[in-house]
């Protein structure tokens, strides 16, 4: 994200710092060096215990930053603090972010979320904000560029990109992952000359849209439909943006099956995720059995933990379903 | 001699006169500046309701089209805001409020209905945000009629008192 005056691990204080109340700042500037470069979450829930996580790890946040593995001397979140910090996040304009609220997260700059917990408001039937508003979690997500180096000549073949399913358990990078896949087929590289993406970023994960604009780096080619249902982003993209290769995020309801189908017909290549350990285990998922039975899918990377976050587990050829890697990469 | 204290008598009636006049104009300017929060307030509710602009720009978009001290307050807020330095909005209202008061005409009453509002502005849903508005334009417009009524009553007779307290003076002093 290149903001200046920040070593990249620390890239994160820039956004996040600002959006915290004075007493909160200071309590998360604090947070030792080491363990704010690698930070992954910070919790922070009104009368409980401030918490981070950190590489797989979790601590409570003493008064000045200090890390604790038990919460006696960690600092209690207040009522006050939570209101400051909801002001804040929403700039001040509660009013504004009705439809993150909705959603149950809001988008900073930079393209950070933070997800919010509280009581959901119902109008006929269906959840209409929130209010009372008492658990944040403050996500740092990092963009790794480069991290689609080790896969990308998996996916393309010539000028030819191939249909492409992410299989990954939470939190093992497949967004960061599909996000450097965008970058990656919009820029070009050596022996590809880049191409159109369109990107459907239903939960703002992939291009971290602030107002619109991306603050992750997509690609130049690349166009962002932020916040959008996926089935009707398909559709929208496929009607006025033509492009070459669609990417979205974690698929899995039946309209998401149609309107791939329909993407398909059009001739545009699509790359998407879902939540899941291996094709065995997308098999037993109604959807996603459907969609593998199909085999729309010309190649199906796995992703897992065992050379460490991120390690590229599997790569299948969609219609032999033969693993086309000797071992795990990473 | 004489030219002397005809001189100096003419000056008491002037800044006697002059003094009426200012204590006459404070009612008219209180019932100008209750006007201009009115604009203020729905120009702003037009900004949160219909468009939903962020409060920092909504209220610097409004302190735009405003005039005199209230202009003054509003930008003092928005700016607070754009620095980020209070930890929620109400802090900001109540800190550029405190600063501007003593330059406005409005009454410590009236102070205290804007003081109220700053702690609702911006800090719930536009369902919300629109009725407190719906109270914050009824709470004016009495307070304005209130102040109206008070200027009818009070401008003349300040004006008068003015010169006729300046003519008594420079006659006893004669």
């Amino acid at each position: 994200m290149g903001y200046s005056g920040w070593p990249s691990g620390l890239a994160w204080k820039q956004v996040i710092l600002d959006a915290l109340p004075e007493n909160i700042k200071r309590i998360v500037d604090g947070i030792p060096r080491d363990v704010a470069e690698s930070l992954e979450e910070i919790r922070i829930r009104e009368g409980r215990p401030m918490v981070i996580h950190s590489r797989g790890k979790s601590y409570y946040l003493g008064p000045d930053g200090g890390l604790w593995l038990s919460p006696e001397k960690a600092y209690y979140v207040t009522h006050r603090d939570v209101q400051s910090i909801l002001q804040r996040i929403s700039n001040y304009s509660i009013y504004a972010v009705e439809e993150e609220l909705r959603n149950g997260y809001i988008t900073l700059k930079g393209g950070y979320r933070v997800g919010l917990a509280g009581k959901a408001v119902l109008e006929e039937g269906k959840i209409k904000t929130l209010k009372y508003i008492n658990s944040f979690n403050i996500r740092i997500s990092r963009e790794i560029i480069g991290a689609a180096d080790k896969v990308i000549r998996y996916i393309v073949s010539g000028a030819q990109v191939y249909h492409t399913l992410v299989l990954s358990p939470p939190q093992m990078g497949k967004t960061t992952l599909i996000r450097d896949i965008a970058r990656q087929l919009s820029d070009g590289f050596p022996g590809f000359r880049g191409v159109k993406v369109g990107i459907v970023d239903e939960r703002s994960e992939i291009a971290g849209c602030f107002q619109g604009v991306p603050q992750n780096n997509v690609g130049l080619q690349t166009d962002v439909l932020d916040a959008c249902p996926k089935a009707e982003g398909i559709m929208m993209l496929i009607r006025s943006m033509s492009p070459a290769v669609i990417i979205t995020d974690e698929i899995g309801k039946a309209e998401d099956v149609e309107a791939i189908e329909e993407a398909l017909n059009a001739g545009i290549k699509i790359i998407t995720t879902a939540h899941s350990s291996d094709i065995g285990d997308a098999r037993r998922r109604p959807i996603l059995s459907k969609i593998l039975d199909k085999k729309i899918f010309q190649r199906i990377i796995v992703l897992g933990g065992s050379l460490g976050v991120g390690t590229v587990e599997k790569i299948y050829d969609g219609h032999t379903l033969n693993n086309l890697l000797d071992r795990p990469i990473r | 001699m004489a030219f002397i204290k005809i001189l100096s008598s003419l000056m008491i009636v002037v800044c006697c006169s002059f003094l009426g006049l200012q204590a006459a104009n404070a009612y008219a300017l209180r019932v100008k500046e209750l006007r201009m929060l009115r604009i203020a307030f729905a120009h702003l509710e037009s900004e949160i309701i219909n468009y939903a602009t962020f409060l920092p720009e909504a209220v610097e978009r409004v302190a735009a089209l405003l005039q005199g001290a209230v202009k003054e307050f509003f930008y003092d807020f928005s700016r607070g805001l754009q620095k980020r330095s209070g930890d929620t909005a109400a802090e900001a209202w109540e800190k550029a409020l405190k600063s501007w008061e003593k330059h406005l005409y409005i009454t410590a009453e009236d102070a205290q209905i804007l003081l109220t509002f700053g702690k609702v502005l911006g800090a719930s849903d536009r369902e919300s945000q629109q009725r407190y508005f719906q109270i914050i334009q009824g709470q004016l417009r009495n307070q304005e009629q209130r102040a109206e009524e008070a200027c009818l009553k009070y401008r003349n007779m300040y004006r008068n008192l003015g010169v006729l307290s300046g003519l008594a003076l420079a006659i006893i002093l004669l």
